[in-house]
Parts: structure tokens; C-alpha cells; sequence
């Protein structure tokens, strides 16, 4: 069952993502400087708000709505109780280990487009946060273009990602035209599970692009990420076709989850199937699983599914990335 | 010499820094873990050298409070 | 990812230093010393002066330093291919009685607050049965020191200024003279002692005697032979000092290593130096020559590679010499300016935690005369030592510009990988401009090298006092907020012209009108304190050997020594600290009371001198807190707070200039302050002398070193921390700008 169809995330959250970026306003919720292992040189990744995927090991778990949510630094609060008498809707309520926040009322109450979220109004500790911004393009662009001297230097640029940035395709494209035209080197982090319509306008602005394969059988697809991954090989042969006569620049990445896609059968599948269809693609890269997504659940009021997983041995990546080296395919892109 | 990404990201830095009218920088390059181990345990430490400020000096013979200075400067990501 | 932060490698731990047998064992032969008191100088210094205290000052000290020079306890340390020492031991710190000796009786005798060998940090061994000797040389010196001296001649709120106040410090240079300078290696080393002091005898002959000039130029000349002479005689003791140990030697290879440096000793620093070995053990005596008479601090190899290239071109070309055998040199001049060491007060160690000698060795940049990259093989080998012996002296500064190749770039950011903090890096194309715009002329300013934390001087030419006063802008702040009343200290010095407190002030710019008046207040009372400690420098502390191998053509040409006018540029310079401090605090108030309106005045007031604590408040004390820290802060490129940062440096920068200092019109270029944003470790002594402040810190913390943002406060990555740190304008800082930085030695690791 899809994200879409589990009503996590609506046609009507899609809809209102098109309508904030009509007046050329995306939801983001970070803009990160000096970010280096999301495309060449260095650069400034951008973070859209909001995904049609649902992975189990996501790590950025306030990425997925493409609406505001609320966050809860438990570290930082000083228990000054302004927040529980400054919401309306009795949320929160105090306890022994600290403030406790009801989010199925949040939920009711602030999220998807309401606002509202007077907790944080007097919060001086900044510990209760609104995840997610709208924020005007030229004020985007000019936190990006801050560093341009350093993007000329080492050959870096912008990267979009998220969230997944197709979730506001038009904002997306705004964004990328303009980085263009400002000369920026683009680069796109992308799952492709989108309309095709969506991925061919915004081919023209996009030098580099990484596209997630997570598993290579539909029906493992869905049960780990929330959806098929039909779409997904449908883009990538698209894409393919695109760059045998643009330059483009495509990378195929996998994330590494220990019990769930970290065989070398898996790895196997997915190089194979790459060789098959993507004549473009040369490098195929891993992405180890991490846990630094961990804390980050509990924040906005979500649980966590994989808190026992493991990161995968360094000698388990060795052995798949030896898999894909066989297919002739490099791992690495610089 | 060893040729690394790291170094040529340090590099960059730099001259980023310097072509802004920066003018001058040092760096202390030591994680806050390696640091509160040899709070704790100065003897395997004793010949561990930190920046403090226009000088270098052995961060076990600090005196505590600077020790905590170092600690608590911000770790940035290169 | 994690695993690594589970495991934190650090280069310095894991990469073992690579050294030959020499190098290792003299590094650990230095290391084994522990850090100790001499007695020798001081014992030396007291008989001399007992017998001539009332000779002209000039030929006191020189008689003085002859006299120590002739008698002091000298050694070769084992395996040692270079000879110098400053004290009986390595590692062990003369002492300076004719400076201070207050805080010897109370430190030494009486144990308050510690017993120098029972300080929490910095501990000094020292031997109980000195004592006697000890306390009856304090007896005779008491009352008679420069510092008491000091204290007797500024005025009454000076003295509170620092000792109440603590807005402004000098007790740095209350134990020691002055230092920061350079000499002119490729004079000397192609000239030699006897030439200076052939120069001196030609200058006596035509004096005009019967004048007063001419009395104090003779003066000037007798003292800069006498102090000469000393220097030949120290070497020659060496000389024959090692001819002495290579009879004893049996092993063949040392044998024939210590004739030769018999043979070399005997030839300099007296005659000219002709190869790299000679020109290299040159310097080490002049090294500790110089620290020898008066304690001083930053005396700087300055350009080494520079300076030294043409001897190792060509020894090299003639086969006498050779990368390694160079590099072994090298390091051991390193390993033995290591063992320099300079006794502090318990006091006077906050402001200098560690062991910072400032002994800057400078690599790098552009050549004067072309203007093209001057990197040599010498530069890289530098790097390489660094890495081989990690000592905390020599400290090292690179040049870095538009043209430093690549391949040395990576090379230097290999060396600060490993985490020593060395090489710190100095922008050419900052520095050079700075300097000219001071007055320098451009081919001098193109050969700068650092001398002390982070300030530029010229071998030679320039006449020390880099960095004097301590400056502390957060202090200064925080005595705006209440009208100049200090807190802690219940003084006030000065109040505010607009007679407002931070309850009262009707507009931001009634604040800043009120920051900016104690600041040139505070500025006043900075300039009469170094003035005065310059005044009685010259009159009781002159300091000819530092004078005639400092800045030895103009003071020879002149006739009088650097504190009279005798250097070619002569600045004083300062040490501002708390700079992100204080402009983060005028952004708050600005923030929080005049724009949002969040508080006012009052209550902000109250906050502060309630340390954040007071919770009966509305809002609390510790939601006020919460209120200053979230306003942004310097560090994070948010224009408006690193323009405020900016224009509180400019106005210092701006500030002290006006000032002119004791050798204005005496012959040097410059003549004035100027400012510096070097901190050494003052910015924790000052953090606790300063109370909470609006930027969210609290009383009693360490405030922000250097130019740096508060520790802590920058957030968005290394790129938006240089930008806001580039914003201030550093071509007014032309006593140097110091930046820290903090990076993880796992994101240097792929």
C-alpha cells in the first residue's frame, strides 16, 4: 500500500504544495552550507519539505509531509511551562520527565497548511520549532549564492534535496532555472517516484542527478518504502534516453540497511538491471545506513521502527561494492 | 605527499576565507571526545598539543577552565 | 559515521612522529626536565647591581648581561649538534628580580596563593634550599623593581583600571621587557659581531663628548660593545666547552660532531656565518642572547626559509650538506629553542596559559624584491620538521597568497591535520596592505614575518611592542550598561556622558553613544599605561643587546637604542579581546528592547545583575537568558550582527591611532597605537573579572577569543563562520587578526 493510498500523504497536501510555490514559495526546512558528499566540490544543499515515501530507515523523518510540523527539543527546554498555557488546544501537559506533547491534536489543529502553533510564540529556549518554511525564492537563492566564490573554487554548486524535491515540481524548476541563470552547478537528489511530466521540464536545468533504487523487487518496494518502485525504473529509463543527448550526469545510489536490502543477491539485481537499461550510468553508489536519524523521530512525535538495526560492517560494503565493480560500474563519483 | 579530498577541502577553506579579506586563521584539529578522554585520563595524553590562542601548548597542563574553552569551541564540518 | 565518533582518531596520537635517533633522544631528554626555577641569573643580576646600581642604566644592563654571559652555567645537551642555553637546566627559567619581585616573595616564600610547584597548572620545581638566597635577594630589590617602579609612576585609576576594574592589563610587561622583533639574520650572518662592534668604536672616535648627545651616544655604543663582547665570549665558552667534551668522547662520530661545533662556536656569532650550520647556530645564540637580558617574549628566526635558502643552496651545491642532514639541523634548532621557558606569576599564567614563548618562525610567501612566490625546498622541509618534533617552540606562521603553489598548500594543511596548531596561516594579500597603509613602505611591508601571536614586523626594522595592553571590550561594555559603574568591582571610573544606564538609554544609539565613550576613555587609560611602561623602560630598563641585534642599522646609525627612537618602525600595539562578545551584546539590546520590544531596559537591567537568575521575575531570569542567547549571533553570516561586530573593531581600530606613543618624532616611521585582535589565553581571566552580558553569557565565563564568534554560537558551517569573520574590516587591524577554528579530524580523514 502506498504512502498516497495510507493517507499519510494526500492528494490534497500535493495540491497544496502547488499552490504555495505558485507565488514562487517553497516549504523548506534547511538550507546546509559546506555540504560535501551530495554531488562535486562543495556545495549548498537545499531541503524540500515533504515525500511520497514512507522508508523505514528514513533519516530525515521531518522531510516527509510537505506540511509544517512541530518539533520538540526536549534537551533544550527549561520547563518554564509557557507553552502549555499558551496552546489553545491543551496538547501539552507537564510531567516528571518533562513536557509531553499530545501531536494527534497538533495534528487536528496546526498541521497541513492551519498554522497556528502558539506553543512556540513565547518559546525562549527555541526548544519547541516549527519544522518547515516557506521561503521566497530570491531568499533561497541568496543564501545559496553566498558561497559562489567557494562553488568556483571546488567546483561545486546547489543540490536540491529533501524530502524529495519533486513534491513541489514547479518551485523545483523556478529554482533551477534561476540557479542556471545565475551559473550555478545544479545537482537533484531524487527517489523519481513522479510524474514523468514533472521530471522532462526540469531535465534541462539539472547537470548532475542522484536517483535512489532501494530495492530491486516491487513488492519489497512497497512493504519498505510505502510504494512501488514501477514508476521509479519507468523514470530511469527516461532519464537515460534524456542524457544520451544532454549532459547529464546520472548516479544510481542504493541505501545499505542491514537485513533488508544488504545481500549481495539484492546488489547483484540492481547492478544488472542498470547495465540492462542504463547505458548512461557508469557509477553505482552505496549509502551505508546510519542511525543519525534516530532522535529525530522522537522530536516530531514519531516512532521508530529499526531502533535495533545495525550498521552494515564496513567489510559487508566492501563485498557489495566489489559486486558492482565486477558489473563495471565505479563506486565513487570524484 | 599524501593527496586527500579533506586536504583539498582545508585548502579551499582557506582561500575561500582569504578571497572574502579574511586574515588570518589557525585551526586545532582534535575531536571533543579525544579531549574529555584526556581530561579524564591526562597520562596517556601528556604529549597531546592544542591551539589555544597565538600559541600551541600541551592541553593536559591547562588549567581546567581553559581546557573548557577548547572543549566547547564549535566543531565545524569540513 | 558513528562509528567514528565512537572511536575518535586523531592524527597527532596516531601518526608517530618520524625522527632520527638524535632528534628523538634530545626530545626526550628536553621532555625530562621538568619545568623549573634558576636561580643563576638572578643571583648574577644582584651582585652586578650591587656593585654598580648607580651607573648610567644603559651601562648597567650591559655590564649586567656581560657579566651573566661570562658566568652563567653552560652545557651541550647529548647527541646536541647546536649549542645555547638560556638557563642551568632545560626547561628551567631565569629569574628577572630587577622587574618584579613581589610576586617571587608571595608565590615562593609565603606560598599565596600556591607554592609555584603546587599550582593547579603551570607548576615550577624549585629547590626549598634556595630559599634564603632567594628571600634576601627579593630584600634587596624590594621596592627598587620596574614594576614597583610602575606603580608608583601611573596614575591612581590606571592602577584601578586593571586592578579593579580589569578592563585593561599589562601585567605581562610589569615581569619583562618588551621583545616582538626580528633581527636582521642576513646582516648579521654576513657581517658578524665584530663588525658592530667596529662600528661602535669608529662612531666613539668622532663623538662630540663634551655635548649631551654625544655623552649619551657614547653611552649607547660603549653598552652595545660591552654587550657584544658578551655575546663573543658566551660562544667562545661553548667553543671550548665542546673541544673539553670531545676530549672526553669516546665514540668517534660524536667526537669529530663536537669539534666541529667547537670549531664553529669559536667563529660565531664574532665573525660572519658562511655555511648553514654556522649561519644556524649564529642564530641560536642570538636567540638566547636576546631572551637572556630581559625576559622579553617573540623573538623571532622570523623568515626562515627565506633567510637561510642561500646557505643550503649552497652547501648544498658543494656536497657539505644535504636534505636530511639539514632537516636533522633543523629540528635540533627547534628541540633547543624548546627549552626556553619564562617564569610567570600564578597571575600573569591566566593571560599566558601554556608556554608561549613566541619564538615565530615564518614560512612562505612573496619575495620583496620581485613580488613572485618565494616557497623553496626549505619551506616544505620546515613542514616536515613540525611534524618530526612537535615542540611547543619554535611557533610557526606560514604566508599564504593568490600565488603559493598548490602542492605547499596541501602540504601546510597536512601539517595542521595533525592538530598541533601549526602552521597558523597569515594572508599576504591582508597583512602587506595593512602594514602600508600604517606608513610602511611596500618593499619592507612585502617581507613581513610574525613576531608574537599574530603581528607583523619586518627583520630588522621594526621595533617590538607588538601587542601590549590587554583591551577587553566586554568589560568595557558591561561598565556602559550601568553608567561606568563596574559591578564586581563597585568602581566607577567614569561615568557615561549621556549620564543613561541600560534602564534609562531612550534609543540604541544611545547605547552605542555610551559604549563608544567608555571605550575612548578606556582607550586614554590603555595608552598611559604602555606609555608609561615605555617611559620607564628607557629610563631604567634600557636594552642594548635587544637594541643593536634588533634593529641593528638604525639604532646604530641613531646612536640610541630602540626604546629612544632607534628602530625604522616603531608602533605599540594592543590586544582587543571580547570583540564577539560585545558587538553580539549591543545587537541584543538593539534586538530585544529597541526593535521587538520584547523587554525593557529594566528588566534586561536586572537580569544581568542577577546572573540570570532570578526566577520571581516575569519573564524569569532564566527566560531572559533564553531570549539573549536565540537573538543570532556573529559567526552565523547574518549581515546585521557582523556589522555590528565590524564597526565595534573599527571604532578601536579607529580609536587608537590618535594615540602617539613615547618614540613619536625621535626618528621611527609610525609613532603610534594600533590594534590587534590577539588574545593569547586572556579572554578566560577576563571572562571571569566580567558579569553576565546581553548576549546570554554568564557571569564569570570565558568570553570569545581572538576574533572568533563565541565559542559555541556558530551554527551554520565553516563557510557563513568565514564570511561574518571576513566582514570586519581587517585592513585597519594592522597588528594582526586572529581567527580559531575547530574542525574534526574524521572529516579530514577520505
Amino acid at each position: 500500500m502506498s504512502a498516497y493510498l495510507a493517507g499519510t500523504f494526500s492528494k490534497k497536501d500535493i495540491d497544496w504544495g502547488k499552490k504555495m510555490t505558485e507565488n514562487k514559495e517553497g516549504i523548506i526546512f534547511d538550507i546546509q552550507r559546506w555540504s560535501i558528499h551530495d554531488g562535486p566540490g562543495i556545495r549548498s544543499n537545499v531541503f524540500f519539505k515533504g515525500c511520497p515515501l514512507r522508508c523505514k530507515w528514513c533519516s530525515n523523518p521531518e522531510s516527509q509531509e510537505v506540511y509544517q510540523e512541530l518539533a520538540f527539543f526536549r534537551g533544550k527546554c527549561i520547563g518554564c511551562g509557557r507553552c502549555i498555557t499558551n496552546c489553545p488546544y491543551q496538547a501539552i501537559t507537564p510531567s516528571e520527565e518533562g513536557n509531553i506533547i499530545d501531536y494527534t491534536i497538533c495534528q487536528r489543529q496546526c498541521y497541513q497548511g492551519k498554522g497556528g502553533y502558539a506553543c512556540t510564540s513565547q518559546c525562549y529556549a527555541k526548544a519547541l520549532k516549527v519544522i518547515g518554511e516557506k521561503v521566497p525564492l530570491p531568499d533561497i537563492m541568496k543564501e545559496v549564492l553566498s558561497d559562489s566564490k567557494l562553488y568556483e573554487q571546488s567546483g561545486g554548486g546547489i543540490t536540491v534535496t529533501g524530502g524529495e524535491p519533486f513534491t513541489q515540481p514547479d518551485f523545483l524548476l523556478e529554482l533551477l532555472r534561476f540557479s542556471k541563470e545565475k551559473g550555478l552547478h545544479t545537482t537533484v537528489e531524487t527517489c523519481a517516484f513522479t510524474s514523468w511530466k514533472y521530471f522532462e521540464p526540469a531535465l534541462d536545468y539539472i547537470d548532475f542527478l542522484f536517483v535512489d533504487f532501494k530495492l530491486y523487487d516491487e513488492e519489497k518496494h512497497i512493504a519498505y518504502t510505502g510504494t512501488s518502485n514501477k514508476i521509479i525504473k519507468e523514470n530511469l529509463c527516461r532519464i537515460n534516453e534524456y542524457a544520451k543527448n544532454h549532459k547529464l550526469t546520472l548516479v544510481i545510489r542504493t541505501p545499505v540497511i542491514t537485513g533488508i536490502n544488504d545481500s549481495e543477491e539484492e546488489i547483484r539485481l540492481i547492478a544488472a538491471w542498470i547495465k540492462e537499461h542504463l547505458s548512461e550510468v557508469h557509477i553505482y553508489q552505496l549509502l551505508p545506513y546510519h542511525r543519525l536519524g534516530r532522535g529525530k523521530y522522537h522530536d516530531i512525535g514519531k516512532s521508530y521502527e529499526l531502533e535495533e538495526t545495525e550498521p552494515p560492517a564496513a567489510d559487508v560494503i566492501g563485498a557489495l561494492e566489489q559486486i558492482i565493480r565486477s558489473h563495471g560500474l565505479d563506486i565513487k563519483y570524484d | 605527499m599524501e593527496q586527500s579530498a579533506g586536504l583539498n577541502r582545508l585548502v579551499n577553506l582557506v582561500d575561500y576565507y582569504f578571497t572574502l579579506g579574511g586574515m588570518q586563521i589557525q585551526f586545532n584539529v582534535v575531536s571533543k571526545e579525544t579531549l574529555l578522554r584526556a581530561q579524564e585520563d591526562p597520562s596517556k595524553y601528556q604529549n597531546l598539543i592544542v591551539r589555544v590562542a597565538g600559541y600551541s601548548a600541551y592541553f593536559v597542563n591547562l588549567e581546567k577552565k581553559v581546557q573548557q574553552d577548547i572543549i566547547e569551541r564549535t566543531e565545524e564540518k569540513i | 559515521m558513528e562509528t567514528m565518533t565512537q572511536e575518535p582518531f586523531h592524527y597527532q596520537i596516531y601518526n608517530k612522529p618520524v625522527r632520527t635517533e638524535r632528534i628523538d633522544h634530545l626530545y626526550h631528554y628536553v621532555g625530562a626536565s621538568k619545568v623549573g626555577m634558576c636561580m643563576e641569573r638572578g643571583r648574577i643580576i644582584t651582585e652586578v647591581y650591587k656593585k654598580n646600581r648607580y651607573w648610567p642604566p644603559i651601562l648597567l644592563r650591559a655590564v649586567t648581561l656581560k657579566t651573566i654571559l661570562e658566568q652563567m652555567s653552560i652545557y651541550i645537551m647529548p647527541g646536541s649538534l647546536l649549542a645555547g642555553n638560556q638557563a642551568s637546566k632545560p626547561n628551567y627559567a631565569p629569574l628577572f628580580p630587577e622587574f618584579a619581585v613581589d610576586f617571587l616573595e608571595e608565590e615562593f616564600i609565603y606560598g599565596r596563593p600556591y607554592f609555584p610547584d603546587e599550582r593547579p597548572a603551570d607548576k615550577i620545581e624549585y629547590s626549598r634550599e634556595d630559599m634564603p638566597e632567594l628571600k634576601e635577594m627579593i630584600n634587596f630589590w624590594k621596592g627598587n623593581t620596574h614594576k614597583d617602579r610602575l606603580y608608583a609612576n601611573l596614575p591612581k585609576e590606571a592602577i584601578s583600571a586593571q586592578d579593579d576594574v580589569g578592563a585593561v592589563n599589562i601585567v605581562n610587561f610589569m615581569h619583562g621587557g618588551c621583545g616582538h622583533l626580528t633581527p636582521p639574520w642576513p646582516w648579521l650572518f654576513a657581517h658578524g659581531l665584530k663588525e658592530i662592534i667596529r662600528i661602535c668604536d669608529e662612531n666613539i672616535a668622532g663623538l662630540e663628548m663634551w655635548t649631551i648627545e654625544g655623552m649619551e651616544k657614547n653611552r649607547f655604543y660603549t653598552a652595545a660593545k660591552t654587550v657584544c663582547e658578551g655575546m663573543i665570549t658566551y660562544a667562545k665558552r661553548y667553543a671550548a666547552l665542546a673541544m673539553e667534551l670531545a676530549k672526553k668522547e669516546e665514540d668517534k662520530t660524536r667526537k669529530k660532531e663536537l669539534m666541529e661545533l667547537s670549531i664553529i662556536c669559536n667563529k660565531v656569532p664574532e665573525n660572519p656565518a658562511e655555511t648553514f650550520y654556522e649561519a644556524l647556530q649564529f642564530m641560536t645564540f642570538v636567540q638566547f642572547g636576546i631572551q637572556i637580558e630581559d625576559n622579553a617574549q617573540g623573538i623571532s628566526p622570523g623568515r626562515f626559509d627565506q633567510v637561510m635558502y642561500p646557505f643550503y643552496e649552497k652547501d648544498k651545491k658543494a656536497g657539505i650538506i644535504t636534505c636530511d642532514s639539514a632537516t636533522e639541523l633543523i629540528e635540533n634548532f627547534f628541540v633547543l629553542l624548546s627549552t626556553v621557558e619564562r617564569m610567570r606569576s600564578w597571575d600573569d599564567t591566566a593571560y599566558f596559559r601554556g608556554k608561549p614563548i613566541f619564538q615565530n618562525l615564518t614560512t612562505g610567501g612573496t619575495d620583496p624584491e620581485t613580488g613572485e612566490d618565494a616557497t623553496n625546498e626549505l619551506s616544505y622541509m620546515i613542514m616536515d620538521c613540525i611534524a618530526n618534533t612537535r615542540t611547543l617552540q619554535p611557533s610557526h606562521y606560514v604566508r599564504w597568497h593568490k600565488n603559493t603553489p598548490l602542492e605547499f598548500k596541501l602540504k601546510i594543511a597536512e601539517t595542521i591535520r595533525l592538530g598541533t596548531g601549526f602552521p597558523a596561516i597569515a594572508n599576504d594579500e591582508l597583512y602587506i596592505p595593512a602594514m602600508i597603509n600604517r606608513g610602511y613602505d611596500p618593499k619592507d611591508a612585502a617581507d613581513y614575518c610574525i613576531e608574537g601571536c599574530a603581528e607583523p614586523g619586518v627583520a630588522g626594522l621594526r621595533g617590538g611592542r607588538t601587542g601590549a595592553a590587554w583591551f577587553c571590550l566586554a568589560k568595557i561594555l558591561e561598565t556602559s550598561l550601568y553608567n561606568g559603574f563596574d559591578p564586581r568591582s563597585g568602581v566607577t571610573l567614569h561615568q557615561n556622558k549621556n549620564g543613561k544606564d541600560l534602564e534609562t538609554f531612550a534609543s540604541f544609539e544611545e547605547v552605542w553613544e555610551a559604549f563608544m565613550d567608555q571605550m575612548q576613555y578606556y582607550a586614554r587609560i590603555h595608552v598611559i599605561m604602555d606609555n608609561t611602561t615605555d617611559r620607564l623602560w628607557e629610563e631604567y630598563m634600557e636594552e642594548p643587546l635587544t637594541s643593536v641585534l634588533g634593529c641593528t642599522l638604525t639604532c646604530l646609525e641613531r646612536g640610541k637604542s630602540i626604546k629612544r627612537g632607534g628602530a625604522k618602525y616603531d608602533f605599540t600595539g594592543n590586544e582587543t579581546i571580547g570583540t564577539a562578545n560585545a558587538g553580539n551584546s549591543l545587537y541584543a539590546i538593539k534586538k530585544l528592547i529597541f526593535e521587538d520590544k520584547l523587554l525593557t531596559g529594566g528588566q534586561l537591567k536586572h537580569a544581568l545583575l542577577t546572573d540570570f537568575k532570578d526566577m520571581t521575575t516575569n519573564p524569569t531570569g532564566a527566560e531572559i537568558q533564553q531570549m539573549c542567547l536565540n537573538v543570532p549571533k556573529y559567526g552565523n553570516d547574518v549581515e546585521e550582527v557582523d556589522m555590528l561586530v565590524s564597526k565595534v573593531l573599527e571604532s578601536v581600530c579607529m580609536e587608537l591611532p590618535k594615540y602617539k606613543n613615547t618614540r613619536y618624532g625621535r626618528g621611527p616611521i609610525g609613532g603610534i597605537f594600533q590594534a590587534s585582535t590577539t588574545t593569547v589565553s586572556s579572554n578566560t581571566p577576563f571572562g571571569m573579572l566580567t558579569g553576565s552580558l546581553p548576549d546570554g553569557r554568564s557571569n564569570g565565563m570565558s568570553l570569545s577569543d581572538g576574533q572568533s564568534p563565541m565559542r559555541g554560537t556558530d551554527t551554520k558551517g565553516p563557510t557563513a563562520a568565514v564570511k561574518s569573520v571576513s566582514r570586519c574590516n581587517n585592513l585597519l587591524l594592522s597588528e594582526g587578526s586572529l581567527y580559531n577554528m575547530k574542525l574534526l579530524p574524521q572529516d579530514l580523514r577520505d
